[in-house]
C-alpha cells in the first residue's frame, strides 16, 4: 500500500508521449496560467508574469530565478491544479506539457490548453526549449523578446566556449543526490547535457537514461568514471554532506569526489527551459578550472 | 516427523539453492570491473556490505516474524501486518520534512520510534482482544491510516521527499559497513533474547492461561514483541521496506519441516536471509542501469506474495475460529423502523450532495460558490456512484462469506481490479473507457475466483480470507512498482488512478459509474432472499431450497462487477466497501434489504464527503478522494473496533 501511494505521487515525473497542441487562442494572450515550472520561468524571462502557477512555493525553492512576483496566484498541485481556482483567474490560455495530457481535456473546458513538449524521446530538450520560447513569444505577441532570450542564452553558452573552449577537455558528470547512496545522473536527453554539448564539454555518463534525460544510479556505479569533473546540483542531502566532511565511505573514495575535483552548484532546475539552461551555463563558467585536463588527481 | 520422500526433496531443493546462489555470487563478482584497487574498493565497500545487509535484513525479518507469530499465536502477525512499516514510514517522512538533520544522522531513531508508536496504537485499540483476526484487522487498518497520512504528505511535498521513494521500495545499495554494523548489533541482540528465552517463548504458545500460571505473560509478551518491533524497525531504517519476508519466512520454514518452535527460530531467519539474498543477487545479475530501477524490497514482495498464496493450503489452523457468532449477528435483530433510518440516511446523502456541489473554498475563503457547479458536477456524480457501488459490493461480499471482515478491499478484489487495468493498458495501446472497465472486471473476477478455489476445500475461514487479500495487495504493490520501472508512458494513468482522484472524470463516464452502481443495487435486490439466507450457513441455505452453487456464483459476480466500476474511480483500496455495511449495521439496518440500501447510501455519502474534503480543505491544492477515503474509513474503522470493545465490556 505504502509503495503504491508513493508511486502515485511520482506521477509528476512520468513521461508521456507528446500530443499536438492546439485550439484557438486569442492573439496576444495576456492572462496565462501555467502548470509547468519550465514554462513559468520562460514566460517570466520574456517579461510576462503568469496569472497563476502550480506549486509556486516549490518554484521558489527549486527554480528560484527568474523570481516569481507575489502577484502570481497559486493554483494547486501540478498534476491536479484546482479547476475552480483556475476558472476564477479567467486565463486566456493554460500552458501544459505532454506529461499532463490526461488532464488536458478537463483543463480545456476552462481555456485553450497549449501543450509544449521540451522533454521528448528525440532527446533534444535545448532545441525544443528554443522552439517553445518562440511559440510563447508569438503567444504573448512579443516575438522580439523571444528572439532576444534565445540569442542571450546562446551567448551565455558561447561565452564559456570562448573563455576556455579548447582547454576544457575533461568529461563532466552532473547529478542530483537522492540520498547518500543513490543519485539521478543527467545523461543524453537532459537540458544540462545539451548545454554541455553546445559549450564543447562531453558528458562523462554515456549510458542511456529515461526520457527526461536522467538515470537512476547507485553510487557504486559511479566508480566506473575515472577521469571526470563532478558537478553536484543543490539541494544536497545532509547525509551526503556529512560523508564528504568526514571523508567517509565509498562516496568520498569515488575518484570524481576527490577534493578539488567537484563543485556544488546552487539549485538549477534540471527539467526547465532556456532560463535554466542559461543559469547552468553561467555556473559552468564559474568552475572552468575543473574542466581542464591536468587538473586534479 | 517428516516423511522420508519429502526430506529428500527438501535436501535436493536446498542443494540446488546453494548451487544457484554460489553461481550468482561468482558471476556477480566476476562482473565487477576496473583495476585491482578499484575492484577491492567496490568489493569491500559495496558488494560485500550489500551481501551482508541482505542476509541480515532477511534474518531479522524472519526472526521478527517468528516472534510475533508465536507470541500472538497468530500466523498472520508480521512487521507489515502489525503497522511497523507504516509507522516507520510516517515517522521518517515527518522527520525528513521537519528535522532533516536528525533524519540524516539518526534515521533509526525515527524509524524505531515510529514503529513503536504504531504498534502502541494497534495494541491500545486491540488490547485485550481474544480474537487474533481482530488484532490483524486493527493492524491492517492502522497501517492504512498511517500510510494515507504519509502519502498525503508525499503528495504535498513530493519534490522534497524524493529519497522516500527509494526507501519505500527497499534498495539494498550500501556504502561501507556502518549500516551493516548497526543492523548486525541489533540482530545479534534480538537473537540473544530469542535464544535465551526460547523456553518461555514456547510456553507462551500454549495459551495465556498456562503462561499466566507461570507468571510469564505480563513481562515476557511485551519483551518479545518489543524485540520483534525493534528488529523490523531496524531493517526499515537501514534499507527501507523489504516486502513480505517477515510474514512469509516463518511459513516457508514450516513447510520445509521446521515444525517445532526451536527449529523455526533457526530456520525462519535462515529462510528470510536466503530469500532476500537470492532476490538481491538475481537483481544484480541485470545490467546496472536496469538493476538500479528494480529495488530489492519490491521484488521480494512480488515473489513472496504468490508464494504465500501457494503456502496457504499448508498453513495449519492455529487460530481460533473467530467467525462463529457472526451469522446470527448479521441475520437477526435490527432497528424497529428501518424505513425511518433509511429516510434519514437519504436526507443526509442529499445534504452531502448539495454541500459538495455548492460549497467550497475560494481565495476569499470558505463559502457557497454555486458558479463553480459545472466543475464539481462530474466529480460529485462519479464519487456518488463509486461509493454506492462499493457499499453494495461490501454488503454482498460480507453476506456471501458470512464474515464481517470480508470486503472487496480486504479480499483483494480492488487489487485484482488494478492488475486487470494494468494488463489492459499493457496489451491495448488505446484502451477505451469501456475496455478498461472490461479489463478491470476480469481482474476482479479472477481474484474472486481464486478466493473461491482456495476456500473450497477448507471453508472460508477469516484468516484465509485476510491472508489472501494481504498477499494480493502486496502483489499489486510490487507489480505497480515494476510497471513503473518498465517506464511505460501510460503508467501515469495507472498511478493517478491508484491514488483515487476524481479529477479527470468527465460527466459521461461519471454517469456510467453511477448507472453501474444503481444497476448493482437493483440486481442485488432481485437476489435479496439469497442474501438473507447465505450468512446462515450452507446447511440452512440448502434446507431452505437455495441452489448454493448458483447463488454463490451470482452474488460473487455481482460483487466483482460492481467493485470494478467503483474502483475505477476511487482506486483499489478505499475501505468504503468494508465500512459502509458496518455503518449501516450500526444504525440498526441488519436485514439484507435495508442493509443493502443503507450501505449504498452510506458509501455514497462517504466518498462524496472524501472528495469534497480533498477539493476544499487545502484548496487550491487538491488531495485525491481515494487516499482521503482510506484515511476517513480507517479512522472510522478504528473507532468501530473501539466501540465494539466498549460495548463488549459494558
Amino acid at each position: 500500500m505504502i509503495a503504491r501511494l508513493l508511486l502515485a505521487s511520482l506521477l509528476i515525473l512520468l513521461p508521456v508521449p507528446p500530443v499536438a497542441a492546439g485550439e484557438a487562442v486569442p492573439a496576444h494572450a495576456k492572462r496565462i496560467a501555467t502548470i509547468d515550472w519550465g514554462m513559468a520561468e520562460t514566460l517570466l524571462a520574456l517579461g510576462v508574469a503568469p496569472v497563476g502557477v502550480a506549486e509556486s512555493a516549490g518554484y521558489r525553492d527549486w527554480v528560484g530565478e527568474p523570481a516569481l512576483p507575489s502577484s502570481v496566484a497559486e493554483i494547486g498541485l501540478r498534476a491536479t491544479p484546482s479547476l475552480e481556482y483556475l476558472a476564477a483567474l479567467k486565463p486566456d490560455a493554460i500552458l501544459s506539457t505532454p506529461q499532463f495530457a490526461a488532464i488536458e481535456p478537463v483543463l480545456g473546458k476552462i481555456a485553450p490548453v497549449i501543450s509544449l513538449a521540451t522533454y521528448t524521446d528525440d532527446l533534444e530538450p535545448y532545441r525544443h526549449a528554443q522552439e517553445n520560447t518562440r511559440r510563447l513569444g508569438a503567444l504573448i505577441g512579443s516575438e522580439p523578446a523571444a528572439a532576444g532570450l534565445i540569442a542571450a542564452t546562446d551567448a551565455r553558452i558561447a561565452k564559456f566556449k570562448d573563455t576556455i573552449g579548447a582547454t576544457a577537455t575533461r568529461p563532466v558528470l552532473v547529478l542530483y543526490f537522492q540520498d547518500d547512496r543513490h543519485a539521478w545522473v543527467f545523461c543524453k536527453g537532459s537540458l544540462f547535457d545539451d548545454v554541455m554539448k553546445r559549450a564543447g564539454l562531453t558528458n562523462a555518463w554515456t549510458a542511456d537514461g529515461n526520457f527526461w534525460g536522467f538515470a537512476n544510479a547507485g553510487i557504486d556505479q559511479l566508480f566506473a568514471i575515472r577521469d571526470a569533473a563532478l558537478l553536484v546540483i543543490e539541494p544536497v542531502p545532509p547525509a551526503v554532506r556529512a560523508k564528504l566532511a568526514q571523508r567517509d565511505g565509498l562516496l568520498s573514495r569515488l575518484p570524481v569526489f576527490q577534493p578539488g575535483n567537484y563543485a556544488i552548484l546552487p539549485s538549477v532546475w534540471g527539467f526547465g527551459g532556456l532560463p535554466s539552461a542559461g543559469r547552468f551555463a553561467d555556473q559552468l563558467l564559474r568552475h572552468t578550472e575543473l574542466f581542464e585536463r591536468g587538473h586534479a588527481s | 516427523m517428516l516423511h522420508d520422500g519429502r526430506r529428500i526433496a527438501i535436501f535436493i531443493a536446498g542443494g540446488l539453492y546453494l548451487a544457484l546462489v554460489a553461481w550468482l555470487i561468482a558471476t556477480n563478482i566476476a562482473r565487477i570491473g576496473g583495476s585491482p584497487e578499484v575492484r577491492a574498493l567496490l568489493l569491500g565497500y559495496a558488494y560485500w556490505p550489500r551481501f551482508a545487509v541482505a542476509l541480515l535484513a532477511g534474518a531479522a525479518l524472519g526472526l521478527a516474524g517468528v516472534l510475533m507469530q508465536q507470541v500472538l499465536q497468530n500466523p498472520l502477525a508480521a512487521p507489515e501486518t502489525l503497522g511497523v512499516n507504516a509507522g516507520a514510514h510516517l515517522a521518517l517522512t515527518i522527520g525528513l520534512l521537519a528535522a532533516p538533520a536528525l533524519h540524516a544522522a539518526h534515521p533509526e531513531l525515527l524509524a524505531i520510534s515510529g514503529a513503536f508508536a504504531a504498534w502502541g496504537l494497534i495494541a491500545a485499540i486491540g488490547w485485550g482482544t481474544r480474537d487474533p483476526t481482530t488484532l490483524i484487522l486493527t493492524g491492517f487498518v492502522v497501517s492504512f491510516a498511517l500510510g494515507s497520512i504519509s502519502s498525503l504528505l508525499m503528495l504535498l511535498n513530493q519534490q522534497y521527499l524524493a529519497s522516500m521513494f527509494i526507501w519505500g521500495a527497499g534498495s539494498l545499495v550500501e556504502d561501507g559497513w556502518s549500516g551493516v554494523e548497526q543492523l548486525a548489533l541489533r540482530v545479534a541482540a534480538g537473537a540473544i533474547v530469542a535464544a535465551a528465552l526460547a523456553r518461555p517463548l514456547l510456553i507462551l504458545g500454549f495459551g495465556d492461561q498456562q503462561a499466566k500460571s507461570l507468571g510469564l505473560t505480563r513481562l515476557l509478551k511485551p519483551l518479545f514483541l518489543a524485540t520483534a518491533v525493534l528488529l523490523s524497525a531496524s531493517v526499515a531504517a537501514a534499507v527501507g521496506i523489504i516486502g513480505f519476508v517477515g510474514l512469509a519466512a516463518p511459513h516457508l520454514a514450516r513447510v520445509l519441516g521446521a515444525e517445532k518452535l526451536g527449529e523455526r527460530l533457526v530456520a525462519a531467519p535462515l529462510c528470510g536471509a536466503g530469500l532476500v539474498l537470492l532476490v538481491d543477487q538475481l537483481i544484480q545479475l541485470l545490467p546496472p542501469e536496469r538493476a538500479a530501477n528494480l529495488p530489492t524490497g519490491a521484488v521480494t514482495a512480488l515473489i513472496g506474495a504468490p508464494m504465500l498464496i501457494l503456502l496457504l493450503r499448508r498453513v495449519p489452523r492455529l487460530m481460533l475460529e473467530a467467525g462463529g457468532g457472526i451469522a446470527t449477528r448479521l441475520g437477526v435483530g435490527g432497528a424497529r423502523r428501518p424505513m425511518t433510518v433509511l429516510a434519514g440516511l437519504g436526507i443526509a446523502l442529499v445534504l452531502m450532495l448539495a454541500l459538495a456541489l455548492l460549497a467550497g473554498r475560494a481565495p476569499q475563503g470558505f463559502g457557497l460558490y454555486p458558479e463553480a457547479f459545472v466543475w464539481r458536477l462530474p466529480r460529485v456524480v462519479a464519487a456518488c456512484g463509486a461509493g454506492l457501488g462499493l457499499g453494495v459490493a461490501g454488503c454482498l461480499v460480507q453476506r456471501l462469506f458470512a464474515n464481517p471482515m470480508a470486503s472487496p478491499e480486504i479480499l483483494g478484489i480492488g487489487g485484482g481490479v488494478a492488475m486487470g487495468l494494468i494488463a489492459t493498458l499493457l496489451f491495448f495501446a488505446e484502451a477505451s473507457a469501456g475496455l478498461q472497465l472490461f479489463g478491470a472486471t476480469i481482474g476482479a473476477l479472477a481474484v474472486t475466483g481464486a478466493i473461491l478455489l482456495l476456500g473450497l476445500d477448507k471453508g472460508f475461514t477469516p484468516e484465509r480470507l485476510l491472508l489472501t487479500g494481504i498477499a494480493i495487495t502486496a502483489l499489486l504493490d510490487a507489480s505497480s512498482l515494476l510497471f513503473l520501472a518498465l517506464g511505460d508512458p501510460r503508467s501515469g494513468q495507472v498511478l493517478a488512478w491508484l491514488s483515487g482522484s476524481t479529477y479527470w472524470v468527465e460527466l459521461d463516464f461519471a454517469v456510467i459509474v453511477l448507472a453501474a452502481g444503481i444497476a448493482g443495487l437493483a440486481l442485488s435486490a432481485l437476489a435479496i432472499r439469497w442474501l438473507e439466507i447465505l450468512p446462515l450457513g450452507a446447511g440452512v441455505a440448502t434446507s431452505l431450497g437455495v441452489p448454493l452453487g448458483a447463488a454463490r456464483l451470482v452474488v460473487l459476480m455481482l460483487g466483482a462487477v460492481t467493485t470494478a466500476a467503483a474502483a475505477l474511480i476511487v482506486g483499489p483500496m478505499s475501505f468504503v466497501g468494508l465500512l459502509a455495511p458496518h455503518l449501516a449495521g450500526l444504525l440498526g439496518l441488519r436485514r439484507a434489504g435495508p442493509q443493502l440500501l443503507g450501505a449504498a447510501m452510506t458509501g455514497a455519502a462517504l466518498v462524496v464527503f472524501a472528495d469534497w474534503v480533498g477539493r476544499a480543505m487545502f484548496a487550491p491544492t487538491e488531495l485525491p478522494a481515494g487516499v482521503l477515503s482510506v484515511l476517513i474509513g480507517s479512522l472510522a474503522a478504528m473507532a468501530a473496533v473501539l466501540g465494539r470493545r466498549a460495548a463488549a465490556s459494558a
